[in-house]
């Protein structure tokens, strides 16, 4: 902490590496609103009643698994399935009552009702922030906001709802749940039925992306968007951003930790170098190419039924909140990797710059006390080439360099930000605090309670200034 | 020594030792350790009782069993609570109503922050401390906890007590291993053990401060025994009793 104090001279240093670290051409379109600010989404009004229905034990969920054929084991398939979606729906990891929920719910109509299946499926947006959406057999259908922020418009939104529709008709859950039962223990162990099993999915992630192109079409949406899915799915659009510019900022700071294309490599090919993941790639690559050879000859439809306005304000949450939800998870690399990317589109935003501190601030602690490296959730599962470079980067710091980054960027929110956001209003003097002990920090704290009155923070500094 | 003595003996004896192997490990702060620390009242987050099961290949959570026991755990933990003089707020969601949308605002959050923080943090990283370690059983007393978030901090005006906490229970039933051999060398013992489950049960409980946004309390208890009502009253009790202290 003695060499922050001597840094603290040369504060700008911290913040200049953050801002420039991603100076990039990409950039997410913008939504006016969210210029200034943002509001992490709060649950309000009455849980309803499907939720409910997935929070209660004695809510029995209902599936079909009359198909002998395909499975013995059907009660404990279905015991299973029921208290696994009755954990997730605890757990707080899904939204209800929101703006996110309400849209993807009226997409998922518009797509489900010409197809006879609006009444079976019931659509839900989850907090993960990666790229994914499952459906269960009793027709809980999660699309994750990782998914929501990648996508781009209604027809691609319906594709992926379509998708997830098929496995369901399909049973193919089920079908997954017999075919790794029915392996005995010395086969469940070979590489080779691993990639078999791999396999057996993706036979069944192919035709639940040939059906989802003809319900799509039936709902008037665009088929040809789904081909897009695909190709955001291998990652591709992570990617644009130019990071071969990382490593050469010419920035003081940023020159002592530069990574070398092999060295932030080595972070991808951890992820790459995995035979279930070369799988998946391959396997992409065959559906990227099936879609495409099954659309072209396809009319056009509607890109979007409602308006791509509403679907870019819906993209835009989906994007701070894919922030939020990293930093909640503790996933802190991830949710600055993320909110670097949509400073590029919301440069002024206070709640972003803001969370991007607080997620340094968390850094530095677990670096202070030894335990960075727990923090590394996302290890051997990068797929982003920037993002390694993010990771590598942050493996070469010192915790005193992690501290001055931190002080520098904290420091510089809280003059621009200090009264308005809650959580810049209260790192900073706890900053102070940790760098020059109580007495200093106390008019700062003084501050925060003016500022917040009724702030979250309040019963922890009212005691920190009666202590 | 006759036949049906040895018998009886040796059935004894390793019924004794098999009771008797366990592990007790408290890592508490200081103020815990104080007399009259005026824990008093704790919210506890949705108990977690686990029945995990392992074959010879692998290892899973018995679903309906975790379930069905739930509501009886619930019952011991306020139970054994008040008889050390500790008020237990149990939030369970089983007894959510549709009104309590605020539960995945506060206390899902918060459960959440308690068991991550319990996987970054150790007692040791924060500040040093002294242990007092005896056989099976170690108790660590820290000047400060791991350190959750302050934000936390304002549920303490909402629910009275800035004591919440997190409760479990999980059982093991492991394969039966070497009970031939056993029969073969040892017979008694041998015969014994078929008629005993390789039973492990765990309790843990984690109690954070959100006022000072710290955990102040973090327990772990295993024994050798199956999670059976007396069991697991026994281990409830001395638990709270600690914390009471």
């Amino acid at each position: 902490m003695n060499l922050l104090k001597i840094l603290i001279g040369n504060k700008i240093w911290g913040l200049v590496f953050i801002v420039f670290l991603f100076s990039n051409k990409w950039s997410l379109g913008q939504v006016s609103v969210f210029m200034n600010n943002y509001t992490p989404i709060e649950i309000k009004g009455e849980i309803p009643e499907e939720y409910m229905k997935g929070i209660l034990a004695d809510a029995q969920i209902e599936i079909d698994v009359s198909d002998k054929a395909l499975l013995n084991k059907d009660d404990e398939f279905i015991t299973t399935t029921s208290f696994s979606i009755k954990e997730m729906f605890v757990s707080g990891n899904i939204y209800f009552n929101d703006t996110l929920s309400a849209y993807v719910q009226k997409v998922a109509k518009t797509v489900l009702l010409p197809n006879g299946l609006d009444q079976e499926i019931r659509v839900f947006v989850g907090r993960q922030p990666y790229p994914s959406a499952n459906i269960w057999m009793d027709g809980t259908l999660i699309i994750n906001v990782g998914l929501l922020a990648l996508l781009e418009n209604e027809s691609q939104l319906a594709f992926v709802i379509a998708h997830e529709a098929t496995h369901y008709v399909k049973k193919h859950p089920y079908e997954q749940y017999a075919n790794s039962n029915e392996l005995d223990a010395i086969q469940k162990r070979t590489l080779e039925n691993l990639k078999s099993r791999i396999n057996f999915s993706n036979q069944q992630e192919l035709e639940a992306d040939r059906k989802a192109i003809d319900m799509v079409r039936r709902a008037g949406y665009q088929p040809k968007e789904g081909v897009k899915v695909i190709d955001f799915l291998k990652a591709k659009r992570n990617t644009q951003v130019e990071f071969e510019e990382i490593p050469s900022l010419g920035l003081p700071v940023s020159t002592r930790f530069k990574c070398e294309e092999n060295e932030y490599k080595y972070f991808k090919a951890l992820y790459n170098e995995k035979i279930p993941y070369q799988k998946k790639t391959e396997n992409l690559d065959i559906r990227y190419h099936n879609l495409t050879s099954q659309t072209m000859a396809l009319g056009l439809g509607e890109l979007n039924i409602f308006s791509q306005e509403e679907f870019d304000y819906i993209q835009a949450i989906s994007g701070f909140e894919e922030v939020e939800n990293a930093f909640r998870d503790a996933n802190f690399y991830r949710s600055i990797y993320l909110s670097l990317k949509l400073l590029k589109s919301y440069p002024e935003n206070s709640w972003l710059n803001c969370k991007l501190a607080e997620n340094l601030f968390y850094i530095a602690q677990y670096s202070e006390m030894g335990n960075i490296d727990r923090l590394l959730v996302d290890f051997q599962k990068i797929e982003e080439e920037d993002y390694a470079a993010l990771y590598c980067m942050f493996s070469k710091m010192q915790t005193e360099d992690i501290w001055f980054t931190a002080y520098g960027y904290i420091q510089k929110q809280f003059e621009k930000f200090g009264d308005k956001n809650e959580t810049i209003g209260f790192l900073y003097p706890r900053l102070r605090e940790i760098s020059y002990g109580m007495e200093d920090a106390k008019s700062y704290y003084n501050t925060y309670l003016e500022n917040f009155p009724g702030g979250k923070y309040n019963v922890y500094v009212k005691r920190k200034l009666n202590e | 020594m006759n036949k049906k003595r040895y018998f009886i003996l040796l059935l004894l004896a390793s019924l004794f030792l098999s009771s008797c192997r366990g592990i007790l490990r408290i890592d508490q702060t200081k103020m815990m350790g104080r007399k009259g620390n005026n824990v008093k009242r704790i919210v506890c987050l949705n108990p977690d009782y686990e029945v995990l099961i392992s074959t010879k290949d692998q290892t899973q959570k018995s679903y309906q069993k975790s379930a069905s026991k739930e509501s009886t755990f619930n019952k011991m933990l306020d139970r054994n609570a008040r008889k050390n003089g500790i008020q237990l707020q149990i939030i369970d969601n089983e007894d959510l109503n549709k009104h309590d949308a605020s539960f995945f605002n506060d206390l899902a959050p918060l459960k959440q922050e308690l068991l991550q923080v319990s996987y970054l943090q150790n007692f040791d990283n924060v500040r040093n401390n002294t242990s007092k370690f005896r056989l099976g059983k170690v108790i660590g007393k820290h000047e400060q906890g791991p350190l959750i978030s302050p934000r936390f901090s304002y549920l303490a005006d909402i629910y009275g007590t800035p004591f919440f906490s997190i409760n479990g229970i999980a059982t093991h039933k492991k394969p039966k291993k070497g009970k031939l051999l056993l029969l073969l060398t040892i017979p008694p013992v041998g015969i014994a053990s078929f008629f005993f489950q390789d039973v492990d049960t765990y309790y843990y409980t984690i109690i954070a401060d959100v006022r000072s946004a710290e955990i102040i309390y973090r327990e772990v208890r295993q024994v050798n025994l199956r999670a059976t009502e007396a069991n697991l009253n026994s281990l409830l009790y001395d638990s709270f009793h600690i914390i009471s202290k």
